[in-house]
């Protein structure tokens, strides 16, 4: 589904992500690891066309997407969560779901100043699927709630809403834990594990080892920008230059 | 051209370096410090002129102590601005944008009020002078404007350099939340900035102002060339702006020998959008994550 | 819900009628004049605010309003096109092309940095019909331009004609511009306002959506010129330059620019208030400053705002008096 090969990207003379190599296959759920500063986010970045690779190639389900823009990207069905609260603040949870669901909707422009009667139908499915999609994340009651007022674990359910409405194959999710209480996190691992388990292939960046640990069967583990291991999650735990590259930083894997 | 004829396209060249860059450098440190275009700039520099024509000729001070006045009125304006206009919109840069755009309004209203909108000139006590280097003679007035203008960008790299307030200046530009965080007190600077801005702005109007005649819409050409020096420079980027105001200043001067007016207006326009698309930190930046 | 849109759509079809009436049976020049003004100010603003309403504040405005003024008035004085319609209808999309020319390069820019652009393309247009002499007759502009041709029997001359024409204009403008707004691409630009990497992120193309608000503001802008033109029947090159286009930006401002009405309050306003108050006339840019200010500082959501904050106010007062202990 996702081949990446020899990803590289230069920030002046610093290597930020260097000859990275990855390929997921459908229904997979595989996690992105590492330390601060390895350059995981600046990998999803060149992935989703946030940044333009300095070297290397990116194809997704046989199609070359390197360099294309974010919201190709997104079109064609790779689609990203963001690590800062990353919703649309003036709107409520509902409306933002119901922007991202337009997407899809497949109307033209002009069907949807005149607002005819197809566009009128497809805003009422559109709407009926992003009250579902809040159900399915948990904010269900929040519908009519302000989302710049949410509290910070629904801003990030909300986030990975948004990303659900486009109809994703491949769902990347970038530290979706960060920063959320511990039912909150339990909740989380539920809900990336059952959108797996109903067909989404997911790639999860975690920064919480353990958390990744608990769901994902796969793993890619970034440091300086480099790939230091590849495998199941009995291989990582196990893997010495794994251990010695979160050893500075064990406080935090706990 | 002939060696005298050089040296005299050198010293306009650098006349008008010095002018644009002390106005563009105003420009940079408030885009850099609080992130907006200060759009009256122009103004500032315009009510520099008209203190010291108002002060000089009208009231018949000595012309240096004009100029003094002149240099002070402009940093007191700009501190006001800052700290009663413009410090509440920190967080609205586009609030304080209109804000700025509204400032324009009332400097060239208010100018056109108190002085009426015929042109006024005024004369330095060193008006006719003439300096001779090598056959060649050279306008002292001129003369001053460039030294003036080069020690004064001199001392501001000194400031930066080695203040303390500055190298806090130099840390915020670079990066906002990190500096915010090391206790750096952005009022402080941001007061800094438009006061050490509008200060040069209003040395720049003082002394060029004895070149022409003055008029209350004289500051929008001057903010024009302004914001392009800044854009070449890298938006935010002290040397950047000094090495912009050089290009811009000397092609001000070459330009009349090769082309009109207008069509080089037109390519500095076509230049400038070309860099703020392909180069947006300007001539010497490049990417960051 | 629905009952407050029909009775918003009452208000307005009320308004427009009365518009209409006092078009009809009132005779008065000047006041027509001003009418006019007004309405070609309204749609101005409006415009300008669908702009801002995809997360870009422009200052390239008067530069399409100046398009479109001489796009018609060389057509029609010297090209020789014989009928005005078309003129306008060029003069409309001329800048709505040139919108969508120089919109591609210059929305990639955020921010401020897209302000900039706004201000050397205004500068640009000035420069170029300054210099154009030959067709645009330089500083001096052009004069002479003819007004509209009759339709349907309607001769334009008196002023009565005009302000019927622009309530026209301004009505059509503003529906669509309305229809715009409510539908799904207003709303993809309250998103790209807010947050344009995660609109990109869930698939919204914000190139095109940014270069679309541009050029459908530019349409209007450039239509306005071309309808100005053909009813003054002269342009220079400084109607509409720097100083007009920031005019344009404190209708928005003052009217309030979170809310469709805010611009045509703005605008209406602020182009009734010279007139009035005749004896300020050269105070009136102080005025206009001044009032920017009062505005941004007291009442950030505008004029639009006032109504609610007095009520507002005035419950606070009625209300809060008995239980105020604190």
């Amino acid at each position: 589904m996702l081949r990446v090969k020899g990803l590289t990207k230069n920030f002046g003379g610093l290597k930020a992500v260097g000859s990275v190599d990855l390929s997921i296959e459908p229904g997979q759920l595989v996690g992105l690891i590492g330390p601060n500063g390895a350059g995981k986010t600046t990998f999803f970045n060149l992935l989703t066309g946030y940044l333009r690779p300095s070297s290397g190639k990116v194809t997704f389900e046989g199609k070359n997407v390197t360099g294309k823009k974010p919201h190709y990207i997104a079109g064609r069905g790779m689609v990203r969560s963001f690590q800062q609260n990353a919703i649309f603040a003036d709107f409520t949870a509902l409306e933002n779901l119901i922007l991202a669901g337009h997407i899809h909707s497949g109307l033209n422009c002009w069907q949807a100043i005149l607002k005819t009667k197809t566009c009128r139908r497809r805003e009422r499915e559109i709407y009926e699927k992003a009250e579902e999609t809040l159900e399915l994340v948990g904010i269900g009651d929040l519908a009519n709630a302000q989302a710049g007022s949410l509290a910070h674990g629904h801003k990030r359910m909300l986030g990975i809403g948004l990303a659900l409405m486009c109809e994703p194959k491949l769902l990347l999710l970038d530290e979706p834990l960060a920063g959320m209480n511990i039912a909150e996190v339990d909740d989380t691992l539920v809900l990336v594990r059952r959108l797996w388990e109903d067909g989404l292939t997911i790639l999860l960046i975690e920064h919480n080892m353990r958390a990744a640990m608990s769901v994902c069967e796969r793993f890619l583990v970034l440091n300086f920008g480099r790939t230091i291991a590849e495998g199941t999650p009995e291989e990582i735990r196990s893997n010495p230059e794994v251990v010695k590259a979160y050893l500075g930083t064990a406080a935090d894997a706990a | 051209m002939g060696d005298a004829s050089i040296l005299q396209a050198v010293l306009n060249g650098l006349t008008s370096s010095g002018q644009y860059i002390l106005v563009a450098l105003g420009l940079t440190l408030v885009l850099s410090i609080m992130n907006i275009v200060q759009l009256a700039h122009g103004e500032v520099y315009m009510i520099g002129s008209y203190v010291v024509y108002y002060f000089s000729t009208s009231l018949g001070l000595n012309f240096y102590l004009s100029f003094i006045i002149a240099v002070v009125a402009a940093g007191v304006l700009g501190i006001i601005l800052e700290r009663y206009f413009l410090r509440p919109f920190r967080a609205r840069p586009d609030k304080a944008m209109v804000l700025t755009a509204g400032f324009i309004l009332v400097f060239q209203n208010l100018v056109l009020a108190i002085a009426t909108g015929t042109p006024k000139t005024y004369k330095t006590p060193y008006e006719g002078a003439v300096l001779t280097i090598g056959g060649s003679a050279l306008s002292v007035e001129r003369v001053v404007i460039i030294i003036v203008a080069f020690v004064l960008i001199a001392a501001l790299f000194l400031f930066i350099r080695f203040s303390r307030n500055g190298q806090a200046m130099e840390a915020i530009s670079q990066e906002r939340e990190g500096a915010a965080l090391q206790g750096i007190s952005v009022d402080r600077l941001s007061a800094i900035a438009m006061f050490v801005g509008c200060a040069l702005a209003g040395i720049a109007g003082g002394l060029v102002g004895s070149l022409f005649s003055l008029l209350p819409t004289m500051g929008g050409t001057v903010l024009i060339k302004g914001i392009t020096i800044i854009i070449l420079g890298g938006l935010g980027s002290i040397p950047g702006t000094v090495i912009g105001g050089l290009v811009i200043g000397f092609l001000d001067g070459l330009i009349p020998l090769f082309t009109t007016q207008y069509v080089a207006s037109l390519i500095g326009f076509i230049i400038v959008i070309l860099i703020l698309l392909f180069r947006p930190r300007g001539l010497m930046g490049h990417e960051s994550p | 819900m629905n009952k407050t849109k029909r009775s918003r759509f009452g208000i307005a079809a009320v308004f427009l009628v009365a518009l209409v009436l006092f078009g009809v049976f009132y005779s008065g020049d000047y006041v027509l004049h001003v009418g006019v003004l007004v309405m070609i100010n309204v749609v101005l603003a409006s415009s300008l605010r669908l702009i801002n309403l995809s997360g870009q504040l422009s200052l390239a405005h008067g530069g399409f309003v100046t398009l479109g003024a001489y796009a018609s008035a060389v057509l029609l004085t010297k090209v020789g096109m014989s009928s005005t319609w078309l003129a306008l209808l060029i003069s409309a999309v001329l800048a709505a092309v040139i919108a969508v020319v120089i919109g591609i390069p210059f929305t990639r820019l955020k921010g401020i940095y897209f302000t900039i652009t706004g201000i050397f393309f205004v500068q640009v247009i000035v420069l170029t019909v300054q210099q154009w002499r030959s067709i645009t007759g330089g500083n001096g502009g052009l004069q002479g331009v003819p007004r509209p041709d009759s339709i349907l029997g309607i001769e334009f001359a008196s002023k009565t004609s005009f302000f019927m024409l622009a309530i026209v204009l301004m009505v059509v403008s503003l529906v669509i511009l309305w229809a715009i707004e409510r539908s799904r691409i207003g709303m993809t630009f309250l998103g790209i306002k807010q947050a344009d990497s995660l609109a990109e992120s869930i698939g919204i193309n914000t190139t095109v959506y940014k270069v679309a608000a541009f050029a459908i503001g530019g349409f209007f802008a450039g239509l306005m010129g071309g309808f100005y033109v053909q009813y003054v029947s002269a342009v220079d090159p400084t109607v509409f330059g720097f100083l007009p286009t920031i005019y344009m930006l404190i209708y928005v401002i003052v009217g309030g620019e979170d809310s469709f009405l805010g611009p045509m309050v703005g605008a209406a306003l602020l182009t009734i208030l010279p007139e009035v108050a005749r004896p300020l006339q050269s105070w009136m840019p102080l005025l206009f400053a001044a009032i920017l200010m009062v505005i941004i500082f007291l009442l950030p959501e505008g004029l639009v705002g006032l109504p609610h904050r007095l009520v507002g106010l005035l419950k606070k007062r009625t209300k809060e008096q008995p239980d105020a202990t604190s």
